[in-house]
């Protein structure tokens, strides 16, 4: 196992590259010169062309770009136009907030979709089967800046119930879960509805194969079968999945941040699109792409665990 | 193209159409799309209101007669700036999928029929388009290039294109090592009419049934950069535009939110049933892979 990570590893370095060309190639996208940008309108040739050469400007793009690698791969993403401050610095203090409620709307989402789903697979053309179905259509649908605004009506105006803006604390406070439970609902909205069907669907395949027929006719019980029989089998698509949601996560993260005025990495970007702060926005998107890589790696690993039957070498 | 007659079994899917017209969702997505479609298109006739029309007399207006849907904080009438909006909506989500359809396909197409250095080359590169998330890829690009229409119908279907780049390299070396192409190989045929006759028309039906899936993610995703403030840009009435300010007047006036996230979540659902209708109408055997 340790075997197959490392190799992986490695073969997600030139990936990793490639992500940081192409982050490093859209601050050339710019239009206009960088130090222009930095000095503003009527600056002067002399100050432009000393800034230029600060920045490293006026050397071969090839030997920029090395350099910008070099740079990264110890930390620093470069200043941010804005803030005056260290890049890498200003995403580090927003990074957590994000990763809390990612990791709150996920753990939360799989929670619920997958007993619904196995549920729904049990019961078919119940009420909760219909239930989960309608879950799972409107759930993939609905833009998360639109669910957000319709829970902060529901929940912040009309029923006062809970905050609507920014961040209490941690979540396992009361304060900071209070705070948390609308934008969570947000992100994990999508993540619900697709674990929900694929569940529901997964579960249907797999209570017609043969081996379950098998389990049932060995007089094993109902909930042996579901359980130890159907539903590890149903989980693989499933596991699948939440790796290829991961990204729509992380996109809805920057939505539902800015609705609810949520201090993460995605309000951070977003407002630096706005500021112009373009080394910001590079560093957002290559550390939040990183990241994106490695959660990636890590539900493969994860899928291995689950289905001894795939190899790792 | 027209008139050519692909090889038994490839190509040419008898009785899609019938399939399609059972799929009940997919016709009632249809029917949907049409509405918002017509709508957007003869709106001059349902509305007196211009989308931009400001009526300060009139502002933040509920829902009632002489504005069915209320009007915003600057008194512009909801019924006209949805049904202008489902132009922006359906037109560029339209023009966006064909073109990462018909660009991802030319990539794909060429990179999988020629194969060697050229498919390594393009591959890798989709590989490290496809490693970031989607939507923030777009994100990003548009904040450097600027907010235009052009801009944002170039960079969704920029980062869309990958996907069907992928697709459609796959079904070319399927294609490619068919007998009936080695056959046309060795009867002389050039690359180009080979690449022109016998691929490309056989790449129209995973290429179709993947550009009415991708559909709904374009819409939301064009909405979600509107929504941002780097796609279409205010005041047009862009269903993703009209919920920037909306959170603001959620407790004097929710109507300015409810109506274009409606409009969006019916759309999305709709192109969602159409496309599922697609893809099991052209080509069921998709539905494991997409």
């Amino acid at each position: 196992m340790a075997r197959f990570i490392f190799v992986r590893l490695l073969a997600l370095l030139p990936i990793a590259l490639g992500v940081a060309l192409v982050a490093f190639l859209l601050l050339r996208l710019v239009p206009g010169d960088p130090a222009r940008v930095i000095l503003g309108a009527d600056a002067g040739a002399e100050d432009v062309a000393r800034v230029r050469a600060q920045l490293g400007l006026d050397r071969p793009l090839a030997i920029q770009f090395g350099i910008f690698v070099g740079r990264a791969v110890r930390g620093d993403l470069g200043y941010s136009y804005y803030f005056k401050d260290r890049v890498m610095a200003l995403i580090l203090s927003t990074l957590p907030a994000t990763v809390e409620l990612s990791f709150v709307a996920m753990v939360a989402a799989v929670a619920v979709a997958v007993p619904l789903g196995v549920v729904a697979a049990l019961r078919r053309q119940t009420l909760v089967d219909y239930g989960s179905m309608a879950i799972a259509v409107f759930g993939v649908a609905m833009p998360p800046f639109w669910l957000g605004i319709l829970l902060i009506y529901l929940f912040g105006v009309q029923l006062r119930w809970l905050p609507t803006m920014g961040i209490g604390g941690h979540f396992w406070t009361w304060d900071g879960l209070r705070h948390m439970l609308l934008p969570a609902a947000t992100l994990g909205a999508l993540m619900l509805a697709s674990t929900t069907r694929l569940t529901r669907a997964a579960m249907l395949d797999v209570l017609g194969e043969e081996y379950v027929r098998t389990a049932r006719a060995k007089g094993l019980t109902a909930r042996q079968v579901i359980y130890r029989h159907a539903l590890r089998n149903a989980l693989i698509p499933v596991v699948t999945n939440l790796g290829l949601q991961m990204g729509n996560l992380l996109g809805g993260a920057f939505l539902t941040e800015t609705v609810f005025a949520w201090p993460g990495i995605g309000r951070l970007s977003v407002d630096a699109m706005f500021r112009r702060d373009y080394p910001m926005v590079q560093g957002t998107l290559l550390v939040v792409t990183l990241i994106f890589l490695l959660v990636n790696l890590v539900v493969d690993v994860l899928y291995v665990m689950i289905d001894p039957r795939i190899t790792y070498d | 193209m027209g008139k050519l007659e692909p090889p038994a079994g490839e190509g040419r899917r008898p009785g899609a159409w019938r399939r399609f017209l059972r799929h009940r969702n997919a016709v009632g997505g249809t029917v949907v799309i049409l509405l918002f479609g017509v709508g957007a298109l003869v709106a001059p006739l349902l509305t007196p209101y211009g989308p931009i029309r400001v009526d300060l007399l009139a502002t933040s207006q509920p829902p009632g007669p002489g504005h069915p849907l209320g009007t915003d904080d600057l008194g512009r009438d909801l019924w006209s700036r949805i049904l202008y909006g489902g132009r922006y909506a359906l037109g560029l989500s339209l023009l966006t999928a064909l073109l990462a359809g018909a660009v991802g396909t030319g990539v794909g197409v060429v990179s999988g029929y020629n194969g060697g250095w050229i498919d390594g080359v393009v591959m890798r590169v989709v590989d490290i388009l496809l490693a970031f998330p989607t939507f923030l890829l777009g994100l990003a690009l548009m904040a450097v290039v600027g907010p235009s229409v052009g801009n944002v119908v170039a960079v969704l279907a920029f980062t869309r294109m990958p996907r069907y780049a992928r697709l459609l390299r796959g079904s070319t070396l399927t294609l490619r090592n068919a007998e009936y192409v080695t056959a046309a190989q060795a009867m002389g045929a050039s690359g180009t009419r080979v690449v022109f006759r016998h691929i490309l028309p056989n790449c129209v039906a995973p290429a179709t049934v993947f550009m009415s899936l991708d559909l709904g993610g374009i819409v939301t995703s064009l909405a979600g950069l509107s929504f941002l403030g780097v796609g279409i840009q205010p005041p047009a009435p862009d269903w993703g535009v009209m919920l920037t300010d909306a959170r603001k007047f959620i407790y004097t006036a929710p109507w300015i939110a409810l109506f274009p996230g409606l409009a969006i979540t019916l759309t999305v659902m709709a192109f969602n049933f159409v496309g599922d209708g697609v893809r099991d109408a052209l080509d069921p055997r998709l539905r494991s892979q997409m």
